[in-house]
């Protein structure tokens, strides 16, 4: 027979090669096109779902236009290729002949040890093999069988579904020979309209949701090759709702007053532990702006702040009035930004010396600061210094020692 | 095309040999030729042809599969669905395209995913089940539908001629 055999490249193979047991043949069987009983060269898909070699189909779709196992209406602009397919049978080839000697030498010891004991997929086998002889279970015959009756659906219900939503998918094309097919596989459910027995509970953005689930439910049904019943959509989707309840109770739980409860405390003592640093802040800057501040006006504000430091709270404030308090608050916003700055670039020793040097002098009083606001009492000390000239860089040093000396004047 | 049908054709044979339905048997005449077959069928129980052994002529065509192959009685055949000349006109070996009787709908006709094996189980079924709509033997068809005991009769005389008795 070799001589036959010249135009192959590929060493012939069939499902027989399998130890008699059906799976694997039919295993076998799937990955073959069943117009040249082959493994898949490149497979292409019809309209219907079925799958062949590109050279079959279009041979097949020339003569006759329709799939060979449907007989779906399909031209040769319809035919798809099937990549992930192709992937699988090239990796089928790949395996196939280790895993035939595996399954061989399995069946074998399998054999081997028969007489001890009774396996049950010995018997299973010899069932099938019965029942091959009743009716033969030849490639073509199971493919069509377990092809062509998914699709029942939407060919049923299309009227009605094109009627209310266009949203919901109805079955790719052929619908003749699917229409006459789902009278086998009656499903009750689609006589009734597709969103029949949808909960209709609250807000309009909640059912809008509620009805995009059921649609993208609905769509992937239409596709299953067992398809769910209406009744048990309406289930999944009681599933659903519920747990759409407890993600909302989760969240409402989690909402910022219940979270404020519960960190209460740990909040509070944040809170005291970031006042006590603002104090220390507010202290330290007063310090390094009043010791430059006067020539920059920023002499009142400095050591002002509304929250209160201690320091603040040791200045003389009496008899200022109210405009000159407005007056000084507003010089503290503006101090407050330049005070930190300066505060910031110095070394701490340079800090502490300024405080140091800022607690030790009393206050002296402003002489052109003052001019604007005749009458009024300084209620800050005032020092000298040029802060705003350089705050940082090699003048600093120089700036604050002459500050130092200033007030001691 | 002649690669594609010789392989199939192969794979087929193997599987036949391999895995025969009950009373039917069929295979190449001669390893020189893969496209033509002989096929033994055997009469279905309960039918008037029960216990003759009907050998037939399988021809394949080098377009095979697309094209479905003929087949012939060698022996004598007296039913209503194969010509005198023992050629079977049963809708399976027919191409969808060609319809002369208008009767057979497409999804019964030939397909490029039939096979032999399909074939004579269809002939085995048609020996037990004549189709009178579509006549071949005009004769067998007008005395199976008015008279069924002389169509048995004649039937069964014809199973002793093909066993030689």
């Amino acid at each position: 027979m070799s001589f036959l055999l010249k135009e192959d490249t590929q060493p012939m193979t069939d499902p027989s090669d399998w130890p008699p047991h059906p799976e694997y043949r039919q295993l076998d069987l799937l990955f073959r096109c069943s117009v040249c009983f082959e493994f898949f060269q490149t497979p292409m898909m019809a309209k219907c779902g079925h799958v062949f070699c590109a050279n079959c189909i279009n041979a097949c779709i020339i003569r006759d236009p329709g799939c060979p196992l449907c007989r779906t209406t399909c031209s040769l602009d319809d035919l798809r290729k099937d990549i992930v397919l192709q992937d699988i049978v090239n990796q089928y080839i790949m395996i196939r002949p280790e895993l035939l000697k595996i399954v061989t030498e399995y069946s074998m010891l399998k054999n081997a040890n028969k007489s001890e004991m009774v396996h049950p997929v010995e018997l299973g086998k010899s069932i099938t093999i019965a029942e091959a002889s009743n009716s033969p279970l030849s490639p073509p015959t199971s493919l069509t069988v377990s092809t062509s009756l998914p699709p029942s659906i939407s060919s049923e219900s299309s009227p009605e579904v094109e009627y209310l939503f266009t949203v919901f998918r109805d079955v790719a094309p052929p619908l003749e020979n699917k229409a006459v097919l789902s009278t086998s596989t009656h499903h009750q459910t689609h006589h009734q309209t597709p969103q029949e027995g949808l909960s209709t509970i609250g807000s309009k953005a909640e059912m809008i949701k509620r009805h995009a689930e059921y649609v993208n439910l609905y769509n992937a049904n239409v596709d299953a090759t067992n398809p769910k019943s209406h009744r048990e959509l309406l289930s999944d989707m009681r599933i659903w709702e519920t747990a759409q309840r407890n993600n909302k109770k989760r969240n409402t739980n989690s909402s910022v007053q219940h979270h404020l409860n519960k960190y209460q405390d740990q909040f509070n003592e944040l809170i005291s532990k970031a006042r006590q640093n603002l104090g220390q802040i507010q202290s330290l800057s007063s310090s390094v702006s009043t010791t430059y501040s006067s020539r920059n006006d920023y002499s009142q504000s400095s050591s002002l702040s509304a929250l209160g430091s201690r320091q603040f709270s040791n200045q003389p404030q009496i008899g200022t009035s109210l405009r000159e308090r407005i007056y000084n608050l507003s010089k503290i916003i503006n101090g407050q930004k330049q005070s930190v700055v300066a505060s910031s670039s110095l070394s701490p020793q340079e800090q502490s010396f300024l405080s140091l040097s800022a607690s030790s002098s009393s206050p002296p009083r402003s002489t052109n600061n003052m001019k604007s606001q005749p009458g009024s009492r300084v209620s800050t000390p005032q020092y000298h210094g040029n802060v705003a000239a350089s705050p940082r860089g090699p003048n600093n040093r120089m700036a604050s020692s002459a500050s130092s000396s200033s007030p001691i004047k | 095309m002649a690669s594609t049908a010789l392989k199939r054709l192969m794979t087929e044979y193997k599987e036949l040999t391999l895995n025969a339905p009950e009373g039917i048997t069929a295979g190449p005449i001669s390893e020189d030729s893969f496209f033509e077959w002989e096929a033994l069928i055997a009469g279905p129980e309960g039918t008037p042809y029960e216990g003759g052994i009907f050998p037939a002529l399988l021809r394949f065509p080098t377009d095979y599969p697309l094209s479905p192959p003929t087949m012939k009685f060698t022996c004598e055949m007296f039913h209503p669905n194969v010509y005198p000349d023992g050629l079977v006109c049963i809708s399976i070996l027919h191409p969808p395209g060609d319809d002369p009787n208008m009767y057979e709908s497409s999804s019964e006709r030939w397909s490029p995913v039939q096979s032999v094996e399909k074939i004579l189980l269809s002939v085995v079924s048609m020996l037990a089940e004549p189709n009178d709509e579509s006549g071949a033997n005009i004769e067998a068809c007008k005395i199976w539908r008015t008279d069924r005991e002389g169509f048995n009769k004649i039937v069964k005389d014809n199973v002793k001629k093909t066993l030689g008795l």
